[in-house]
């Protein structure tokens, strides 16, 4: 995955469902079970969103496994960068800028920690998924909420991963 | 979405005009720091700011949370610039908003409506402008100055990387990345690869001729302005650092085979790529800065 293309699906992801699709829907189930608002429709959105979770788990994944890719291994230069500079100096330029992305960023332990917030929601969504799959009854409060928790936990760490440039003319 | 407005000018700004005549939140601290300190704790998600002291400017783009936006607006308007700030979630609405041709407050309430578009914002944030918002904001990808930056980093590192150079540490230092990085030192002919970029960024008229010195200097400045954003004939940094770093490559005056000349010219070399690396820094939105 070419760096432009990760930053676009991980502010698709992040941005467009985690934080405003996801967490906005968990935020809203809260208020309906502490008994803030009454709305019914929102347990049926509630299934919605887990099943939209399948998805967007997977692209999460990718995500991360993108990241994973440019730990272990150089990126090779694009045809159009080796054409105008060279295949060795850009060989060298992105590894430069692998290299200081690892020393700066401590690349590898924020992936670490973003898998295993990816892991924690996955859980808590799966809970609260099997506690009310076969009834539309407002789940506690309390997993809600550590649903919630999870999902800020995720969109905190997404929000601090990047990758290095793999392009240097484009 | 929920907005706030800030206008240095107060009351006899047309941003907070408009933001009055519409019953949109308005800061109206006096003091501009104390203003940026209320924006950043502002739970709104989207800021219109007429702020023109710079120093502010920077605090408050380099402190906002990523899930907001800022739009920053100026008397003169603003010529195409890349989205700023860490998150690069502000962004420079380009027609001004005094004189000829300024936004009419209408025009204003249509930039929020349209900024009300969860899909405009999530695209701004990957840099792509959507039609709807074409008109009042526009930018170039610094594509240029980011390759400049790019060979600029690799020749820093060529340095940090060579064991027992004189300019090691410090260049590791510029780098931010201590004495434990090591990307390999690679022989390059960094003055070749140098003026190969600034032949790609040249815009200027040759007449098929191979260009000269001063049309490479001229060329890249100009390509430079046009992406970061800057008025024909602007002079500040980063325009200021990369032409003396450029001029100096192109018109190397010494005999590199004297060991003397070489290293003062070494030294000199390294100061002037110091200086346009960290000035690209900036303009580029780099996360490479000293002591990361």
């Amino acid at each position: 995955m070419m760096s432009r293309d990760w930053q676009r699906s991980r502010s698709d992801f992040n941005h467009g469902w985690l934080k405003n699709r996801l967490l906005v829907g968990l935020l809203k189930c809260v208020r309906v079970a502490s008994g803030q608002v009454e709305d019914q429709q929102t347990w049926q959105a509630r299934s919605v969103l887990i099943r939209e979770w399948r998805e967007m788990r997977k692209i999460a994944t990718s995500l991360l496994e993108a990241i994973e890719e440019r730990i272990a291994a150089p990126a090779t230069p694009q045809p159009g960068d080796s054409e105008a500079l060279g295949v060795q100096p850009c060989y060298y330029m992105l590894e430069v800028e692998r290299q200081l992305w690892l020393a700066r960023n401590s690349s590898a332990n924020r992936l670490a920690e973003a898998r295993r917030h990816l892991a924690a929601l996955d859980r808590k969504l799966s809970e609260l998924d099997a506690l009310t799959s076969t009834n539309l009854q407002a789940p506690e409060a309390c997993l809600l909420n550590e649903c919630v928790n999870a999902a800020r936990g995720l969109g905190e760490q997404f929000s601090k991963l990047t990758v290095p440039r793999d392009c240097i003319l484009c | 979405m929920t907005f706030t407005v800030y206008d240095h000018n107060q009351s006899a700004g047309s941003l907070q005009a408009w933001a009055s005549s519409v019953n949109i939140p308005i800061i109206d601290d006096v003091h501009k720091g104390n203003a940026v300190d209320s924006l950043l704790r502002s739970e709104s998600n989207i800021f219109f700011v007429h702020l023109d002291d710079k120093a502010h400017w920077q605090r408050l783009i380099a402190n906002i949370d990523e899930s907001k936006y800022i739009f920053r607006f100026a008397t003169h308007g603003f010529p195409p610039t890349p989205p700023a700030g860490k998150h690069t979630n502000c962004f420079h609405v380009n027609p001004r908003t005094q004189g000829e041709g300024r936004l009419t407050g209408d025009q204003i309430s249509e930039l929020k409506d349209i900024l009300g578009n969860p899909i405009v914002l999530d695209s701004l944030r990957v840099r792509s402008i959507l039609p709807e918002i074409r008109p009042y904001i526009w930018f170039e990808e610094p594509h240029w100055a980011r390759a400049l930056h790019i060979l600029l980093q690799a020749r820093l590192a060529q340095w940090a990387g060579t064991p027992g150079h004189h300019l090691q540490s410090q260049a590791q230092t510029i780098l931010g990345c201590g004495g434990s990085f090591s990307a390999g030192s690679q022989r390059i002919d960094w003055p070749g690869l140098l003026r190969r970029l600034i032949s790609r960024g040249i815009t200027v008229s040759t007449d098929g001729k191979e260009p000269t010195a001063k049309q490479l200097v001229e060329g890249s400045l100009k390509c430079l302005r046009n992406e970061l954003g800057m008025k024909s004939g602007a002079t500040e940094s980063p325009i200021m650092e990369v032409e003396r770093l450029i001029t100096k490559i192109l018109e190397t005056p010494v005999d590199l085979q004297d060991q003397d000349r070489r290293g003062t010219f070494e030294a000199e070399l390294f100061a002037l790529v110091e200086k346009a690396f960290e000035a690209l820094n900036v303009a580029c939105g780099s996360s490479s800065k000293k002591g990361v």
